[in-house]
């Protein structure tokens, strides 16, 4: 069976000033569509340098990312930003939500950068946040939410477009435990429901949650 | 595009205080700036009226002293024409050849612009090119350019109704019609008709008909029109001095109206500039301040841009989706300024000219509204152009 994701001999150096930093160092690594990885690693090991090639946010150095057996290490522009708007769904530490608009718009933002219509847009958004349990506060800005609530809403938006591959950076570092669990449980259930998921954690407690785990140091897969 | 659009005005919305701020002040400043333009505009346009007046009419020198009929000494000699031609070759110059006397008849007929004159036989052959009768009398109009080659001009289209009158020469201008009849009732009916800078020749033995009037008058004595090229005629003050040198028994001035007309001009073309500079002022002043807080403005939302380049954007959906938000919030507060312009240029008026709306200012407000859309959103990509969004959105 092919490789839902695979990365072959991938690297990102980093050049400023002449001086060259790399960020991963000739990674390669296969995953299977349903797979739940997760990539620990010390801080600067490059697992967040790994999840931006993989989110299309970053560009390879040398390499090849192939995603359902196409190299879209190669994508630029609109290409690259249509296939992160359909392909890929990124949750941040941070939430990064938009705080002057309700969660409902934040929501619908990824499906409107798709085209999709008003009407359809706001249904379907609906319809994420409820899966997430935050159907009786979608009219609230996310300042008005815990971080437990902002991470699930921020879920939610990865989510609305039914992206094949959900990308996760740390996704409960700014969350006390019981809100960690529940995003935890969250991300469990939409694995179960399918949904191909790569969490990059520092907790060996949150990473227990993953069927699979990378282990980085220096750049490079242990 | 819906959706970028749909954002654009989503935004306006959300941040309409800050937004309020800045439509007021682009609305005061494009209201300021096109009262300036149309007040300029119309200021040019009066001076281009009184410029063409000056045209049509031309520059006339005035002269006062006559002595009347026997006068020898003329306040423009042929001479004097051609030493003016010499020394403004660029000007169209006409003079009059007579002196000018203003006349009443003795039953106190007002008749103006009507020279009348006497001259003894070889000036009347000279300029006309043949003897002149005892019993008759001359009359045409004046217009004189080259003496010696054209002679003088006559128009005689209000002289038609009197059938004893008869044309003399063929020249294919009008000529001197000669009217043979002495009858005193005739001539003053004549008189009566006669138009501007009519000439009648009289014989001497006619000359009971009228009495010279008691006061001395200013009258036009040299006429200037601008060149070929239109403009004002140069060199007017120059001519009236080398006159005035010449024919010291006389006093010469430039016409009150012409004057008058020059102190307009330069008082509307003063006032334009003043226009001019507080428009551009305004503008800068306006322009600056504006795209200062936008850029600030946008500099706070580096993170919501970076977030959209995650979600699925692209420089270009940053640029659009600001483009459409900078350009409605300068467009609205740009017709806002338009209709303030309208409502106030009118108070603007003058005693010297009327200030109108000049449709020009409706091309300025929607430069002034592209420009600083144009520069807001070059400044704000270039700003994001090369940054990823993970810099920002790590940070």
């Amino acid at each position: 069976m092919e490789p839902f994701v695979m990365l072959r001999n991938a690297s990102k150096i980093y050049t400023q000033a002449e001086v060259k930093t790399p960020g991963i160092i000739n990674v390669s690594f296969e995953v299977t569509q349903g797979d739940f990885i997760a990539i620990t690693g010390r801080s600067g090991c490059g697992k967040s340098t790994l999840l931006n090639i993989l989110g299309m946010m970053d560009c390879l150095t040398e390499g090849e990312y192939l995603f359902c057996g196409e190299n879209v290490a190669q994508l630029k522009g609109k290409l690259a930003a249509s296939f992160r708007n359909r392909q890929i769904g990124f949750v941040f530490q941070s939430f990064n939500l938009v705080n002057e608009i309700s969660v409902l718009e934040n929501v619908c933002m990824p499906l409107g950068y798709a085209g999709i219509r008003k009407k359809e847009r706001e249904s379907k958004a609906a319809q994420m946040l409820q899966v997430v349990g935050l159907a009786g506060k979608m009219r609230k800005r996310p300042i008005h939410l815990s971080g437990g609530e902002q991470q699930r809403a921020a879920i939610a938006r990865s989510i609305v477009n039914d992206p094949k591959l959900l990308l996760a950076d740390e996704p409960t570092g700014n969350l006390d435990e019981e809100n960690s669990r529940l995003i935890m449980d969250l991300l469990t259930r939409l694995n179960r429901q399918g949904m191909t998921i790569i969490m990059v954690t520092h907790s060996p407690e949150m990473a227990s949650y993953a069927n699979k785990k990378i282990q980085m140091r220096d750049g490079r897969i242990l | 595009m819906k959706y970028l659009i749909y954002r654009a005005f989503q935004k306006l919305w959300i941040n309409k205080k800050t937004y309020f701020v800045i439509a007021f002040e682009l609305a005061i400043g494009i209201a300021v700036v096109l009262c300036g333009i149309s007040s300029a505009y119309s200021a040019k346009s009066r001076v281009e009226l009184y410029k063409r007046q000056i045209g049509e009419q031309g520059v006339v020198i005035e002269c006062s002293g006559s002595r009347g009929f026997a006068n020898t000494e003329l306040p423009v000699t042929a001479e004097d024409y051609e030493i003016i031609k010499k020394q403004h070759s660029e000007l169209d110059i006409s003079y009059l050849l007579f002196t000018r006397s203003i006349y009443q008849t003795r039953k106190s007929l007002d008749v103006k612009n009507v020279t009348f004159v006497s001259m003894d036989e070889d000036f009347f052959f000279r300029c006309f090119g043949f003897e002149p009768q005892d019993d008759s009398i001359y009359i045409g109009t004046q217009v004189a350019d080259d003496l010696e080659k054209e002679g003088l001009t006559f128009f005689e289209k209000w002289l038609s109704w009197d059938e004893s009158h008869v044309r003399i020469g063929d020249s294919g201008f009008s000529d001197i019609v000669r009217l043979n009849s002495l009858d005193k009732s005739i001539v003053v009916g004549l008189l009566m008709e006669l138009k501007m800078e009519s000439i009648v020749i009289l014989p001497e033995k006619c000359m009971g008909v009228l009495e010279r009037s008691v006061e001395e008058q200013l009258t036009p004595c040299l006429r200037i029109m601008p060149g070929t090229d239109g403009g004002e005629p140069d060199g007017v003050s120059e001519v009236v001095e080398m006159l005035q040198d010449k024919h010291p028994s006389y006093s010469y001035r430039i016409s009150e109206q012409y004057l008058e007309l020059q102190k307009s001009i330069t008082d509307l073309t003063q006032e334009i500039r003043i226009f001019s500079w507080t428009a551009w002022f305004v503008l800068i002043i306006t322009m600056v301040g504006i795209i200062g807080i936008l850029l600030i403005y946008m500099e706070k939302r580096k993170r919501e841009l970076a977030i959209i380049l995650s979600l699925g954007g692209t420089h270009t959906t940053i640029f659009k989706e600001i483009f459409l938000e900078v350009f409605s919030l300068c467009f609205m507060s740009g017709y806002i300024g338009l209709i303030a312009a309208i409502i106030t240029i009118p108070y603007l008026s003058t005693s010297v000219f009327t200030a109108y709306f000049h449709w020009i200012s409706v091309v300025v407000m929607l430069g002034i509204v592209v420009m600083i859309t144009i520069i807001s959103c070059t400044c704000v990509i270039l700003g994001i152009r090369d940054v990823y969004p993970t810099k920002i959105l790590y940070s």
